[in-house]
């Protein structure tokens, strides 16, 4: 039944005031929903009923702090689940290939900031890359990756020859390998699910070392559409989550590679958005500091694709404490 | 002023990352609010509960606040009363009375500043109740402090559902302008 715009008015005065009854609230709630504007005034309605309550506020007692606190240490919101890591590394390579299945001939040849080399030459980076990483995995034997072991330094030579060659070629090649890699994982070749993998210098679990692979590989495909003027693309947030968390929880390790004097107490990073969270590192009694920032952009900056001022993180506590995360934020960006 | 401000928002969206220092903020900047309104209504034990109802609420299905389409203060305040007159008519009425009456008194802790504003809160929304015309003020306390239905209040004045409803509104209406012209004179308000 429509209301007339007088009763509708009325409603919505007792609606605000939480004074009706429910039959009455499912009628003025349907017309709110279909109304924008009516349900901006009932909000600004409601806004002054809150005010009534101040007129009764009443300091609670003291012990109602801690046992909510305690009651909410015990519980908490639902948090997205991250991908799984092979899951993950999958989804990566074929959002990278969809890319590159796009790009016309020019498209290849356009230059990758910050890299010396084009779209095609960054392709064969990360063919070399995977090469590398199979070794890495016992996947393929020793000796096709002689030479400095640097990841950017890795198979130059090989970049350089397959830049002057045919870019479906690198492209195929690339993927082909790539796409070997999690099926023989999958299949449970490689190391067990315990062992570690030596990748550069840091022993990564396998899982870990898929995650850091498909956060290499989603950076360049963002790389690749800036470079041929396309939007970059924010990944799924149980994407976002599985990367988030294992670039967070691996601060306090790689913390002593760049502030080798510090004396780390404990600090909570508290990623917001879709796949973020509230990660406590160190001592939970010993918190230096609170850092918060988005989570597609700490990803972003942890990436080195974005600066810390356009990170602009809320930081409270020991700011000193927060440069050191901020700079191990980086160190695993390759 | 219907969006959230950027505390609220902040407030909001480390609520949703699980960070539980944002439910402290939010407590201690909101916490006397919601149990004001819950004492109010149903007296200070069961609004301890009340209270940590609206706050674990809160933190277990943060997304249930939108800053798009309101205040923190807003949210919980109807979220308060609205639990705590659950509790109430869940209860014989006469029951919380006299428990409210037994307990007239809550026991509060001292915080000189918070208690301030709430003093400078209280009697600015009192000056501006006591302005309205008495059946309007009446009608409007027997909804909001005593938790009744617009139909209960027109049952307890004896008066016509139709003019009830028009007491409400004209009342809320008055209410909105005076606060709103405290804060075009430059007194400091929550509005």
């Amino acid at each position: 039944m429509d209301l007339t715009p007088e009763e509708r008015d009325e409603l919505l005065a007792a609606w605000a005031l939480d004074a009706l009854d429910r039959e009455d609230t499912r009628r003025i709630e349907r017309v709110l929903a279909a109304d924008p504007e009516l349900a901006a005034q009932g909000q600004e309605l409601r806004n002054v009923v809150a005010l009534l309550g101040e007129s009764v506020a009443v300091t609670p007692p003291p012990e109602l702090r801690s046992d909510l606190l305690d009651r909410a240490a015990s519980t908490g919101p639902a948090t997205i689940e991250p991908t799984d890591p092979l899951s993950l590394l999958e989804t990566q390579i074929e959002a990278l290939h969809e890319v590159l299945v796009q790009l016309d001939d020019e498209g290849w040849t356009r230059p990758v900031d910050p890299y010396p080399w084009s779209v095609h030459g960054l392709v064969a980076h990360l063919l070399v890359i995977e090469r590398y990483t199979r070794v890495q995995l016992g996947l393929d034997p020793p000796g096709r990756t002689e030479g400095p072991t640097g990841h950017l330094e890795l198979g130059v030579d090989e970049i350089e020859a397959r830049q002057a060659g045919s870019p479906i070629d690198t492209r195929t090649a690339w993927r082909d390998a790539a796409t070997a890699t999690v099926a023989a994982l999958r299949a449970g070749h490689g190391p067990s699910p315990d062992g570690t993998v030596d990748f550069h210098g840091f022993a990564l679990t396998v899982g870990n070392l898929a995650i850091v692979r498909a956060f290499e590989i989603w950076t360049h495909a963002d790389d690749i559409r800036r470079a041929v003027e396309r939007q970059v693309v924010d990944p799924a947030p149980a994407d976002l989550r599985a990367m988030s968390r294992l670039s967070v929880r691996s601060l306090p390790v790689v913390l002593p590679l760049v502030a080798p004097e510090a004396d780390f107490g404990g600090a909570r990073v508290v990623l917001t958005g879709a796949g973020g969270g509230t990660f406590d590192l160190g001592e939970a009694t010993n918190r230096d500091v609170l850092v918060v920032a988005d989570v597609i952009d700490y990803c972003r900056f942890a990436a080195r694709r974005m600066s810390r001022e356009q990170l602009a993180p809320v930081i409270e506590g020991d700011r000193e404490t927060a440069d050191h995360l901020f700079a191990a934020a980086r160190v695993l960006a390759i | 002023m219907t969006q959230a401000c950027a505390w609220d928002r902040a407030i909001a969206s480390r609520l949703l990352a699980g960070d539980d220092t944002a439910l402290a903020a939010a407590y201690d900047q909101y916490g006397s609010l919601v149990h004001g309104i819950a004492t109010h209504l149903i007296g200070p034990e069961r609004a301890n509960d009340v209270t940590q109802e609206v706050f674990i609420s809160l933190w277990e299905r943060p997304e249930r606040f939108d800053p798009d389409r309101g205040a923190l203060r807003t949210f919980l305040a109807v979220l308060a009363r609205r639990r705590a007159i659950d509790e109430l008519r869940s209860s014989s009425r006469r029951e919380a009375r006299e428990h409210r009456s037994r307990n007239q008194v809550p026991e509060t802790v001292p915080n000189v500043e918070e208690a301030a504003l709430a003093v400078i809160a209280a009697e600015r929304i009192r000056v501006a109740l006591e302005r309205l015309p008495a059946e309007q003020c009446q009608a409007i306390e027997l909804a909001y402090f005593e938790g009744l239905t617009f139909k209960e209040v027109a049952r307890a004045t004896g008066s016509p559902e139709g003019t009830t409803k028009s007491r409400l509104r004209l009342g809320l209406g008055r209410l909105a302008r005076d606060l709103a012209d405290q804060a075009d004179r430059g007194e400091p308000t929550w509005i």
